[in-house]
Formats: structure tokens, sequence, C-alpha cells
């Protein structure tokens, strides 16, 4: 079993060349969604200014959120880099580390790390701070989110500064890939940190090309230039400011008061076609938006119960009455022009069976009625979804907003019946789709067990193959869509909408963290 | 006095204490587990259990609040659960910017409101109060996002070539630079003083009329005092209680209640940072936020009430 290991900004990858993105992106008049290749030279210096929907609550490594473009995965990558990141093509990028390789049944891994490295406090990034950081995240009395990922190994061995030895608890043939989506990624010095304590995390110190400033928390966060950084950076400084309101962040970036707002809104999106200045660099991942059912109580521990619903859900109608038609619909789990892509189909829309289903249910003493607690983020698809079904007999649902605490809170109780998400969603699948079907995942809130699904997933951790995951995945699919543990319907894409006329080189890394290594300003 | 004072403080005292344990009994009732903000929405069962632990989420309600009592008695206000700072800084970070929120919308509001109050009491009826009847409604009834959005769309979008205008969001620290700090306020002062001017004058205004109609005014415009010394001399002070009562229930009011334009304008205050600590069930700021706000009322309180002495001197003579 090989490894994989690549330059600075390069990987290689075996199996099939990844196709171009554009027929997928939507791409349309006045939108830009790759770089230029004839851009002028880029400028050295300037401030960009961007703007996010929420800040996180602090800028440790471990976020939970792993390497996204949420909860302060942007900022994260300007101040600590990264150990690896996935391109948005899914490839394994390597940076601070060289590469990571095993010889050993895809059980020991070696991470090799770049040499001559430091954080912004001067000290090394080496293998003794790899390690560090993973044992701390590991740690349980850290309380940190990502400690199930970092719990995952087994033992670290130092073998020299740059070379650090893994041992994984169990085998796992795409380690880099997990590295590259989790916070494991981001490598805090520990120098700082311990001196730094609780406090750390509001005065981080990395390696990544930018330092800590100043936060106003609630208001604005500045980096700036970190001298000490060895990659090629272009800009002097970045602010981000936090604007939770949609409106008001793409008003702001309009008129100028931010280059760049951060969306998945596909409302502002398409606002944002309407303004000669601005551009659209779109990132869209597999998996997305999905209804997924609770399999330990009924209606849905009934396999009809769920087909019922997944016929009577339109994904066309559902984004003709809410988004004008802009959304990136998913008639199948993975992007088309992923690696991983089979024509296996959702469920399509089909209103006889679904209310033949119904009325079986009828029939049998038990119409299905159920409530759905939903966060604001997909109130607007419960309230249309509750709406449709209304046209349908023997059946009710209800919607309840709560708050995004309130409904985690439910799904890992087991106190729902369905639930909307936008969970799964990756660029690689693994750890992503199996923490969502797998038994016993930990977003497998429907607590969905099929023991062919388990053994398919183990089959695609044993192998770095793209044929070998693709045939487990495919495995994967085609029960998926028998069983409906879920059901998805809509592709997550994040788009940074940027002033067009200001910035040049804006491209992306993950799923949608913007690549601040190669952006400037342009020049006058 | 001192017994004043004495009685004055039992009652803050017991005042606090109520406001804090039903508030602790309250955030209790509401559904969803912090332990989630902190860790996740793919947080194990053992992560879970462990975060209980740390922080005593399973110990009964009375318990925490003891406990809770007790850290404040010690001057700790405590930690919050998501960002795990001290409250007290999470609180005075946000601060400046509300504080300096709601006075500069109660100061415009009531600069604003008492010139058209004393007017309109002046001449009743005329066009101008038929006039500012008309919007005056207008604006108590439209909601103050509405406000917002308009004034954005105006000075923010379609001014935003002109030399004078506004930004749409934003904040500056007003020892940065006081010339930012208000160029970015400025709308969201606007925003909220426009719901609290039509309230302010309209009080006046009827307060006014009545005292017009008092003997020792017909007295002093018989003993041929200048209107404008009756108006803002004679008339205004006494016929300002109702006034300065709103205004300092409306400034404790707004110290939780900007929480929209804070929310709109992106404004680093109190009311974004209860609202996310409620989302989150972060208790322990939530605690502290509205031991904020509580104190502040009661203060506010106290300040209007001497207010009333040096309005009314009476008042001060049948207290004596």
């Amino acid at each position: 079993m090989g490894g994989r290991s690549g330059t600075f900004g390069a990987s290689t990858r075996l199996g099939l060349v990844a196709l171009a993105l554009a027929g997928a992106m939507a791409v349309s008049p006045g939108i830009a969604s790759a770089e230029n290749a004839t851009a002028p030279k880029p400028k050295s210096g300037g401030t960009v200014t961007f703007s996010y929907m929420s800040e996180p609550a602090s800028f440790l490594p471990d976020a939970g959120l792993g390497a996204q473009v949420g909860l302060g995965g942007s900022e994260r990558f300007a101040i600590y880099d990264a150990l690896a990141m996935l391109t948005t093509k899914g490839d394994v990028e390597y940076r601070l580390a060289e590469s990571m390789t095993s010889t050993t049944n895809d059980t020991v891994w070696t991470v090799k790390l770049r040499k001559g490295r430091v954080f912004s406090d001067g000290t090394p990034v080496d293998a003794s701070a790899v390690q560090y950081n993973w044992s701390r995240i590991a740690d349980p009395a850290q309380r940190s989110p990502s400690a199930p990922i970092a719990q995952g190994i087994a033992s670290m061995n130092v073998v020299d500064p740059t070379t650090l030895e893994v041992t994984l608890k169990e085998p796992n043939a795409q380690f880099p890939e997990l590295i590259g989506q989790s916070s494991l990624t981001f490598i805090a010095s520990p120098t700082a940190w311990e001196a730094a304590g609780q406090a750390f995390g509001s005065s981080p110190v990395g390696a990544g090309p930018y330092v800590f400033k100043e936060w106003q928390r609630g208001a604005q966060l500045t980096l700036e230039r970190n001298p000490k950084y060895k990659g090629k950076t272009h800009l002097d400084q970045i602010v981000v400011k936090y604007i939770p309101d949609e409106t008001q962040r793409l008003n702001t970036l309009t008129t100028g008061g931010v280059d760049i707002d951060l969306t998945g809104d596909l409302q502002a999106a398409t606002s944002a076609k309407q303004q000669p200045n601005l551009a659209d660099f779109q990132v869209a991942q597999s998996g997305g938006i999905n209804i997924f059912f609770n399999f330990t109580k009924p209606p849905f521990d009934d396999l009809r119960a769920r087909q019922a619903i997944a016929y009577a859900f339109d994904p066309k109608a559902m984004d003709d009455a809410l988004n004008g038609g802009a959304a990136m619909l998913a008639p199948n789990l993975f992007l088309k022009d992923s690696e991983f892509f089979a024509d296996i189909g959702q469920p399509k829309p089909n209103k006889k069976k679904a209310q033949d289903l119904f009325d079986k249910f009828a029939a049998e003493g038990k119409p299905i009625e159920f409530s759905v607690q939903t966060s604001q983020t997909f109130q607007k698809i419960a309230e249309w979804f509750q709406a449709r079904l209304s046209s349908f007999k023997n059946v009710k649902m209800n919607v309840e907003p709560v708050s995004a605490t309130q409904q985690t809170t439910n799904w890992q109780t087991g106190n729902f019946t369905l639930a909307f998400s936008s969970v799964p969603r990756f660029i690689d699948p693994a750890p992503a789709l199996s923490n969502a079907l797998e038994t016993g995942g930990v977003s497998n809130y429907g607590k969905y067990s099929n023991p062919e699904v388990d053994a398919a997933f183990k089959k695609a951790r044993t192998s770095n193959e793209v044929a070998a995951r693709k045939d487990a995945y495919d495995a994967v699919q085609r029960i998926q869509v028998k069983d409906l543990p879920s059901f998805f319907f809509q592709h997550v894409v994040v788009h940074i909408l940027y002033n067009k006329s200001k910035l040049q080189g804006v491209a992306a890394v993950g799923d949608g963290i913007p690549r601040w290594d190669r952006m400037s300003t342009k020049g006058s | 006095m001192p017994r004043l004072i004495a009685r004055r403080l039992a009652h803050i005292v017991l005042v606090l204490l109520v406001v804090s344990f039903a508030l602790t009994f309250l955030v209790n009732l509401t559904p969803g587990d912090p332990a989630y903000s902190i860790l996740g929405e793919q947080a194990t069962d053992e992560q879970v259990a462990q975060v209980h632990k740390d922080l005593h989420l399973d110990d009964s309600v009375p318990s925490r609040y003891g406990r809770w009592l007790s850290d404040i008695g010690e001057g700790n206000f405590g930690t919050s659960y998501v960002t795990k700072r001290p409250v007290m800084d999470a609180i005075t970070e946000a601060l400046p910017a509300t504080a300096e929120l709601v006075l500069l919308t109660i100061l415009l509001s009531l600069a604003v409101a008492i010139p058209i109050g004393v007017y309109t009491a002046y001449r009743p009826d005329s066009r101008f109060d038929r006039f500012w009847v008309l919007v005056s409604s207008l604006f108590v009834s439209l909601p103050s996002f509405v406000v917002a959005l308009v004034l954005v769309y105006i000075f923010a979008l379609l001014l935003q070539n002109f030399p004078i205008h506004f930004p749409v969001t934003g904040w500056e620290r007003l020892t940065d630079s006081p010339g930012e700090n208000l160029w970015y306020i400025t709308l969201p002062v606007i925003a909220l003083s426009l719901q609290q001017i039509p309230q302010f004058a309209r009080l006046l205004r009827a307060d006014m009329i009545a005292t017009l109609h008092e003997d020792y005014i017909l007295a002093a415009r018989s003993k041929g005092v200048s209107t404008r010394r009756i108006l803002f001399r004679h008339a205004l002070r006494p016929s300002s209680f109702s006034l300065v009562t709103l205004a300092g229930l409306n400034l404790g009011h707004l110290i939780g209640g900007a929480v929209i334009i804070e929310t709109l304008f992106a404004l680093p205050g109190i009311g974004s940072l209860t609202v996310n600590s409620v989302l989150s069930k972060d208790i322990a700021v939530v605690q502290g936020v509205v031991m904020l706000v509580a104190i502040v009322y009661v203060v506010v309180n106290t300040l209007v009430d001497v207010t009333y002495g040096y309005l009314d001197p009476r008042v001060r003579v049948r207290k004596a």
C-alpha cells in the first residue's frame, strides 16, 4: 500500500484524473469561478477585508468542524497554515507536512514535515509540536470537539525532528484525507500554548502566513503578515468582519465596506450577479442537504414511511419556490465530476406512489403524523415541505423552530422523527460519509445500521486505490437509496463573493476556505 | 438618611436575588444542552458526560445557584461555557458599544423630542401638530429593523458615491478613532431614536398641555413673562416627570433590547452577546448579563427618583 507525497501546492493521486467543475458550477455571465490564467502579476501589499456570518468562540486549533469554512476555519488557515489540506477537487495538498506514508497495512503512518518551518514565535514546527497538539486534542480534560479523531491514534513516536511515527488503533488508508479535513491539520506552537493556557484561543500562535494582531470580539479580527512565514504571500493584512445578517453582509460588500463575503446563501449569490464589480468563486461539495430519519421510533422506523417522504419531496419544486431555481440539486450523492460519482439516483418525486403509501398507513390505522423541530437554517425548507404535504391525504407534518443547540441536543438524544441537515457534506467521503451512515458513526443520529454498509466502509478504509474505494461507495449508495436512512436533495455550495476590481488570484482550498497565500490586490 | 440608604440597598439586593434566581431557573428550563455548544454536533456520549461533570450541569438548580452566588460573593462572575473566558471580560468588552448606542439614542431622542413636544403642546391641533401625529404614528408602528434597512438603503447604498454617506455595518472603538466611531454609530442611533422620539414627544405634549392650563401659568402670562420663558422655565420642568420615567425605563430596556439593531449593524454589544449566549445555553454569560441589566435598571430607577427632586422641589420638601 503506498502513501502519498507531493511538493508544496501540488499533489499526485493514483487513479482517475479529476474532471473540471465547470458544468456543475452553474457559471453564468458576470460570474467568475476560477482564477484567470492571464491575470496581471500579483501586487505585494495591501489589506483585504472579508466578512463572515459568525465568529468562533476561540481560535484554538480545534473547533470541531475541522478544516472547514465555518467557525473560524478560514482564519485558522491564515494563522496556522495546515499540515495538509484537500484541494477543492479532493486531492491531498501537503503544506507544512511533506508527506504522510504508510508501510504497515495503513496502521502505522510516517508523517514527514518540511524542514525549516517555524511558528511566528520562532520555535520550530517539528514532530514534537505535532505530537503535543494531537495529544492535547485527545486529552478528555481539554474537552476538544475533535478528541474522538485524535483518540483514534494509539501511539506516536518522534523519530527525528521532522519525522513523527503514528500508530492508529485501526487501519485507515485515508489517514491523510482525515488529517486534511480535520482540526488535526492545524498545529499551534506548544511553547506559546503552554505559556498562555486558556487564553491561547484569544492570542493563537501558528506557522501560517498571518499572525494575530487584534480581536474585537463580535466585531472584527485583524491579522497581519507573518515575517517568519516561509511560503509566499502577497497581502500585508487581513481583516475579518463578523456580520450576522445576510442582507447586510451583501450590502457591505456592495458598498466596499468589505472585499469578500463568504456565504452559502443562494439569494445573496444571485443578487451579487447583478453587481458588475462583484464576482463569485464557488466551491461545491458532495453530499449536502438531506432529510434523515430516526430508525428507533415510529413512523420512520418503517421503510414505507421513509419512501413515502422521499416520493413526496420534490427537490426541483422546492428549489423553484425557495431559490428561484438557483440551487445545485443532488440527484446523486456525489457531484458529477467526483471520481466517486455513480449514476445511482436518489428516489425521484412521485406523488401517486407517495399517496398510495400514506393511504396504506391510514388503512392500517396509523396515519403518518410527525413534528419536525428545525433550526433557522432549514426552517424555510421545512415549512415548504409542510405546505407540500398538506396537498396529500393521510399525512400531517408540524414544524417547530428551535435553536441550533436544541436541534443538536434533539439529534443526539434521539428526540426527533425526521430532520433536515447539511451533514454529511464533503470533498472526500472519508470520514464524513461513514460518520453519517456507519453503525455508531458520530453523526449517525438516526441509529441506522446495516452490516453490508459497515463492511463497505471498512473496505473503503483499507484501500487508497480510487477504483476500490469507488466500488465500496457504489455499494453504500445502492443500499442507501434502498434503505433510505437519509434522502439527499441539494448540494452545498460555498460562494466566495468578491470585489473583482480590487482582488485577483481568488481561489479556495477545502470546502471554500480562501487561499490567502495566492490572493492579492490589483495594481493601480 | 443612613436609614434611607440602608433601606434602598436592601431593596436593591432583594431585587437582584429574586431576578438572579428566577433567571437561573428559567434558563435551565429552556431546551438544549450546553455540552453540544461546546463540543459540536459530533460529540460522543462520553464527552458530553465529562462536560456535564466538569460544569456541574447535572446538579440541581438550587445547588448550582448556590455555587454561583458563592462565586459572586468572591467577585467571580464565572466562566463562559463556550469561550472559556471570564464572564466579566465578555461583558466589559461588549458594554461600550451598547452603552454608547443607548446613551446617544436617549440623548438624541430627548434633544429632538423635547422641542417637538413643547411646540406641539403650545400649538395643539396646529398644522405641524397634525403632521407630527401622522409622522410619529408611522415611526412608532414600524419595526426597528424596517427603519434600519430603509436608512441603510438611503444613506449607505443610494448615497454611497456622495461625500456624505454612512457605512452599512461596522464598528470602531471610541478610544481608537472618535470620528470613525461616530460615523459607524450614526445610522444605528438614528434607527433606534426614530422609535423613541415619538414616544417622548407625545408624552411630553400630553403633560405640558395639562400644565399650561395651570393657574400659575396664567399668572405668569398676565405678568408679561415671555412665551419662551413660560414654556421652558415654568412649564417644562413640572411636565417632565413622565418623560424622565419613560427615558429611564427605556434606557434599561434598550441595553438588552437593542439586539436587532446590533445584529443588523454588526455592533459588538450586550444584546448580541445575550442572544448568542441564550441560544448556546451559555448560562454563565446569560446570568452575568441579566444581573448587569438588573443593576442598571435599579441604578437608573434611583437616579430617576433623585431627578424628581430636582425637577420639582416640592418632592424634596415632602420627603424631608
